[in-house]
């Protein structure tokens, strides 16, 4: 069922963003928005702006989450909480930098594993790192690589894995038994990652040098009460994720707002007002780019593109199948990560079933989760690059690699789902 | 070639003015939605109460909703028909305004619930892209039924956890927190839509409720369609009725609740009270992801080019696709004879007890006159 008038829409929709955002020079945000317009007018719906303006509304969490998560960030770092959490890991591991290195990529995956987001993973955690790993000779580029491939499978690691849980709750499963397969897939790429950028290339850091780029003394200055922003915030979201039954779940929007009100009073002293509005200035294009992606995917559903997608990987043999999965899912995680895994995730999922559906459905969780490293919006991919000061596209070139290795593991969990089902517990 | 736009105050004034003008204009469209339809009871109708008189906490709510009552002549056994538990499936709407509008109890008592998550009907959700509503033609003119969302309104209910963590240790993802087929037997210390489902456990204890029918529609791709899902202590119930629906050219099939899925009518109201229930499907395929373009066409008609496709070209469906569709007209038939027939099954067995109602169009009738017929009005 190639051609068919979806088919048209979709190249009109796709078009649109390539001429606009390429060409044009507009920002992602922009063309995309004007891409569901087009695909609107083109699939005969006049200008609908109902759906327009309900697609907007589909990620309102997340941006409130991320606009958040970027004014705690700000504050934490005005306080010198990063400061001093870089100068106390560089005093005790300055000497052995490859197991440094290992312990980078587990700060920066802990994050993405308590939140289920690849971006907060690279606010919380990036900033720690970053310093410290352009002190272990890696370039902008490199640093950038490294906190978001950490951050994109921190995202896919367990306890939670919201695509996951998204494509588990469409064909009524519930979200047991991901831990270990989601587990085994993240580490082991995680690992091979770290070895494979930072094996016979990663240096110990030089104490003198570090002393000139890291304070030492804020650390000392301020004692134990400077950690306490980060500490509070991380013990409450992981207290909400263990005793869910017990400790009532307040929202992370709001947990991120007392954690940047805590550190006004824990480190150096910094105007609140101002390191917020400083945030959410930063922070504006991300919340254009996810509202507009909300836009896009609505008149996607509503024009019947998402329809003809599916129907081509459904009418696939298994082979064929396999592949659409791997192709698929992070192509369109470029779009939208939590988009690719409600839209493909369940009917592929259920294109498969005779497998074990547990480990199927923690792979293709994954391989939506690696549109966080995937244009046109590769939202992971864009913090780490503002973080690092280099363009996003450097950082996109650097990711084949990590990208590629999570995919091969991701297919031989498909193709072999029913002999790992000893993962389950 | 680089667009630019000006940054200056009469570009930020006129996007602003544009955007108030756009934002008035919406919101017309949106506030439509909580207009909630006029049903019309049948001349059966006993008593009318409100949920929040079984859970005096929803009163005053936007979720407290009627309970209509038709009490027979002589006292029996007792149904309660649950609908719009997810406004997105319309069959399950219409079908039970049919019930609501044409039944005559002579035996027993029926209880009929059509609105169950009224909050879920006054929004629809992002990335559905569903119409706003359905038009069905009747002798007394043009009905409107609105077509909303499977959740309970964030404006009633935010925001959601990251994670729903029920009662009985299952994990699911936050927004089924808003999800009344998720969140029974509810908790009155829980939130809107828990407190919906607590409400309707406690009708259910308070009445001695012998079964009850909660009303679903699903996809074509979704395993669970053109199916009942019975408690343990409705299997021969729901056994008995499938045998009698392939009588009618009916074709379910029944499956058995599964013990460790929590959170469903068929689960938790079978083991927190002792009424037996079955929750019935048919198949809907503007919920589903091969859909086409999403209409109201589509949603009255059900005819869908990728479904009829896919049904052609892989043994992947669960339901068999024609090009003549899934008609809203024959799904409504389903879900109404379905309802008839549990209510005649029950009488096959041996209780002591009978619900007789009378006035109901069948399966047949339904099929031959079109939905509309039976649909009443002014």
């Amino acid at each position: 069922m190639i051609f068919e008038y979806e088919l048209l829409i979709l190249i009109a929709m796709i078009g649109t963003i390539l001429v606009l955002n390429l060409i044009c020079k507009l920002p992602t945000s922009i063309a995309m928005a004007t891409a569901a317009v087009v695909g609107a007018l083109v699939g005969g719906e006049g200008i609908p702006v109902r759906h327009l303006f309900e697609g907007t509304f589909a990620f309102l969490d997340t941006a409130m989450i991320i606009s958040t998560a970027m004014i705690f960030m700000f504050a934490v770092k005005a306080s010198g909480t990063f400061e001093a959490i870089g100068s106390l890991l560089v005093q005790r591991l300055y000497n052995r930098p490859m197991l440094l290195l290992v312990l980078m990529m587990l700060v920066i995956i802990f994050p993405g594993m308590l939140t289920g987001t690849a971006s907060i993973a690279v606010l919380c955690a990036g900033a720690i790192v970053a310093p410290i790993l352009e002190m272990m000779d890696f370039t902008p580029v490199e640093t950038g690589t490294f906190i978001a491939v950490g951050a994109t499978l921190g995202m896919a690691a367990p306890p939670v894995n919201i695509p996951a849980m998204l494509i588990a709750s469409s064909v009524d499963m519930t979200y047991r038994g991901f831990t270990v397969p989601l587990l085994c897939i993240t580490m082991i790429s995680a690992l091979v990652f770290t070895i494979h950028i930072g094996l016979h290339r990663v240096k110990p850091i030089d104490l003198n040098l570090a002393k000139g780029q890291i304070d030492f003394e804020i650390g000392k200055e301020h004692g134990f009460k400077i950690y306490l922003p980060i500490l509070l915030v991380v013990l409450m979201i992981a207290a909400v994720r263990m005793f869910p039954k017990y400790i009532p779940d307040v929202g992370m929007p709001l947990l991120f707002f007392l954690g940047a009100v805590v550190a006004a009073f824990t480190g150096r002293k910094f105007d609140l007002l101002n390191v917020a509005s400083a945030a959410m200035r930063e922070n504006v294009s991300v919340l254009g780019k996810i509202m507009a992606i909300g836009m896009f995917l609505q008149i996607f559903i509503l024009v019947g593109v998402r329809g003809y997608i599916v129907v081509n990987c459904f009418t696939l043999p298994m082979t064929a199948l396999f592949i659409a999965c791997v192709v698929l899912m992070p192509i369109f995680g470029g779009i939208s990560v939590y988009g690719s895994a409600s839209l493909f995730g369940p009917p592929l999922l259920l294109a498969m079933l005779g497998g074990n559906e547990i480990i199927i459905a923690a792979s293709l969780s994954v391989l939506a989760i690696l549109g966080e490293l995937m244009p046109p919006s590769a939202l992971c991919a864009n913090y780490a690059a503002d973080m690092v000061h280099v363009r996003y596209r450097e950082i996109l070139a650097r990711c084949p690699f990590p990208v590629l290795l999570t995919i091969v593991i991701c297919f031989l969990c498909l193709i072999f789902s029913g002999n790992l089902g000893f993962l389950v517990m | 070639m680089k667009i630019e736009v000006k940054h200056n105050r009469i570009c930020a004034g006129a996007f602003l003015v544009c955007m108030a003008l756009i934002i008035v204009y919406l919101s017309g469209i949106f506030l439509s939605q909580r207009v909630e339809e006029q049903l019309y009871p049948s001349a059966g109708l006993s008593e009318t109460k409100m949920l929040s008189d079984y859970y005096p906490d929803l009163k005053g709510s936007p979720v407290d909703t009627e309970v209509y009552i038709f009490r027979g002549k002589k006292p029996g056994a007792s149904m309660l028909v649950l609908g719009n538990t997810h406004p997105t499936e319309p069959s399950a709407i219409v079908s039970t305004t049919i019930v609501l509008e044409n039944a005559m109890v002579e035996e027993g008592t029926l209880y009929v619930i059509p609105r169950v998550n009224k909050s879920a009907m006054s929004h629809t959700d992002p990335q559905d892209a569903t119409p706003l509503g359905i038009h069905i033609d009747t002798p007394n003119g043009q009905r409107y039924f609105r077509v909303g969302s499977r959740m309970t309104n964030p404006v009633h209910q935010w925001p959601d956890p990251d994670i729903y963590y029920h009662n009985a240790g299952q994990l699911l993802t936050g927004k089924e927190t808003r999800n009344v087929d998720r969140t029974y037997p509810g908790r009155t210390d829980g939130n809107l839509t828990e407190k919906i489902c607590y409400g309707i456990v406690e009708l259910i204890k308070a009445e001695k409720i012998d079964m009850t029918i909660d009303t679903h529609e699903g996809p074509p791709e979704y395993p669970t369609i053109d199916v009942m899902i019975a408690h343990q202590n409705a299997m021969e119930l729901a056994g008995t009725t499938a045998l009698n629906l392939s009588l009618e050219d009916v074709e379910i099939r029944v499956d058995a609740s599964p013990v460790n899925l929590h959170g469903f009518s068929h689960r938790e109201l079978g083991d927190h009270t002792d009424t037996m229930a079955v929750l019935v499907e048919t198949v809907n395929p503007v919920m589903g992801r091969l859909a086409g373009k999403k209409s109201e066409e589509l949603m009255l008609e059900g005819r869908d080019k990728f479904y009829q496709y896919a049904s052609e070209n892989s043994d992947r469906l669960y339901t068999e696709y024609t090009a003549e569709g899934k008609p809203l007209n024959l799904r409504v038939a389903r879900h109404v004879e379905t309802i008839m027939q549990l209510a005649a099954s029950y009488n096959e067995m041996d209780t002591g007890k009978r619900l007789e109602i009378t006035g109901v169009p069948t399966y047949a009738e339904i099929m031959e006159n079109g939905m509309g017929q039976y649909l009443g009005g002014k």
